[in-house]
């Protein structure tokens, strides 16, 4: 089983634990496929995270992730010498991680 | 149309007693306010609930309050703590658990926080570093207060963050007009915990060094910002929050102090995924 975000989760994939609104209703049950119609409707039901059927992401693969996810978040920020040399430290880190 | 700021602020304080809030963080917050409890009796009180006391027990062995021996009672940790810091740590680990299931990474990155100010506050040497420890822990508590009261708006600004690929804060300030910092803060404040604990929650996306507790703002300012540049969590967060270089000159602190803190964060923080 792992936690994912909505913007991951893609059609065909399992649900491990029950989907519950913020009331405790049940959307989705265990072992319920997500389907395009279901992920679109995700976010108006107020559901941010899911866990689904499956093992984690193998290393390579998570840290290429974690790499593109960093270049985004200082996208925008190359003129801002601090802040370039934070994000290389960071680099630094999930690189040798 | 954004709404009224004072119209917001009384929406939020009229839900002072959230859904998950147990009764026991109002009960405990009357008793450190008032100057007739003993440490005894307040300590009586906690531990009269077994799953608070179990909470608050393992927050303070969890590692960011950085102490030596272990802490086995709740009658320890108040002699050791105090009555401000017990209080904040009943509220913490209620906190924590509404934050677990609330948004993705945010209680990740809550404790990365946490733990992260605590370094900064080592590297500083700087006495009782638990208030802003816990401040680091509640900087964010105002994104839960909002998808918990504000569900229509809190989407609104989910999805503003998302399709302009703006800050979560840029997009609370257009839709509502404040900023979960601010809307933490009110929360915080009904409850009567001290300003040097609610100022750094309140301005950490706004740091100004001519505050009242601009040394601990600037922490939790800068450790909220190490802990995006490292991975550790996003609480809905894409893009990097703007650093205020007067908070390095109000803790009197450069790069090289950074890197040394990041080191450490890299090194101590293993057992906290990085997403």
């Amino acid at each position: 089983m792992r936690k994912i975000s909505i913007e991951e989760a893609k059609a065909g994939d399992v649900v491990a634990e029950p989907v519950q609104d913020q009331n405790g209703r049940v959307l989705l049950p265990v072992g319920a496929k997500l389907s395009q119609a279901v992920l679109s409707r995700l976010e108006g039901w107020g559901v941010f995270t899911l866990d689904i059927e499956g093992e984690e992401a193998d290393g390579a693969e998570s840290k290429e992730r974690l790499l593109d996810a960093l270049e985004h978040r200082f996208a925008g920020l190359e003129d801002d010498e601090l802040m370039m040399q934070i994000k290389e430290i960071a680099r630094g880190h999930l690189i040798g991680n | 149309m954004v709404p009224d700021k004072d119209q917001l602020r009384l929406q939020i304080e009229k839900i002072s007693n959230l859904p998950t809030l147990p009764g026991i963080v109002t009960r405990i917050s009357a008793m450190v306010d008032s100057p007739k409890t003993t440490g005894r009796q307040l300590g009586a009180e906690i531990a009269k609930d077994q799953v608070i006391s179990a909470k608050v027990l393992k927050l303070v062995n969890s590692g960011f309050y950085g102490f030596s021996q272990p802490i086995s009672t709740i009658q320890h940790a108040v002699t050791l703590l105090g009555f401000d810091t017990v209080k904040s740590l009943v509220l913490s680990s209620t906190v924590l658990d509404m934050m677990k299931d609330s948004l993705p990474g945010l209680w990740e990155h809550s404790i990365a926080c946490a733990r992260t100010s605590s370094f900064l506050a080592a590297h500083l040497e700087i006495d009782n570093p638990e208030e802003i420890s816990t401040a680091g822990l509640l900087h964010d508590l105002g994104k839960v207060i909002l998808r918990q009261t504000m569900e229509r708006e809190f989407k609104q600004i989910v999805q503003m963050a998302e399709r302009r690929d703006v800050l979560f804060f840029a997009a609370e300030k257009k839709i509502l007009g404040v900023n979960h910092g601010e809307i933490g803060g009110w929360l915080l404040q009904k409850w009567a915990l001290p300003p040097k604990l609610v100022e750094p929650i309140v301005d950490h996306h706004d740091f100004r060094p001519n505050r009242d507790h601009a040394e601990n703002t600037a922490i939790v300012h800068l450790a909220d910002i190490l802990s995006h540049a490292e991975s550790f969590g996003n609480g809905l967060d894409r893009r990097m929050p703007p650093l205020a270089p007067s908070a390095l000159e109000t803790l009197k602190i450069n790069i090289d102090d950074l890197r040394d803190v990041m080191e450490q964060m890299n090194e101590e923080l293993r057992d906290i995924p990085r997403t």
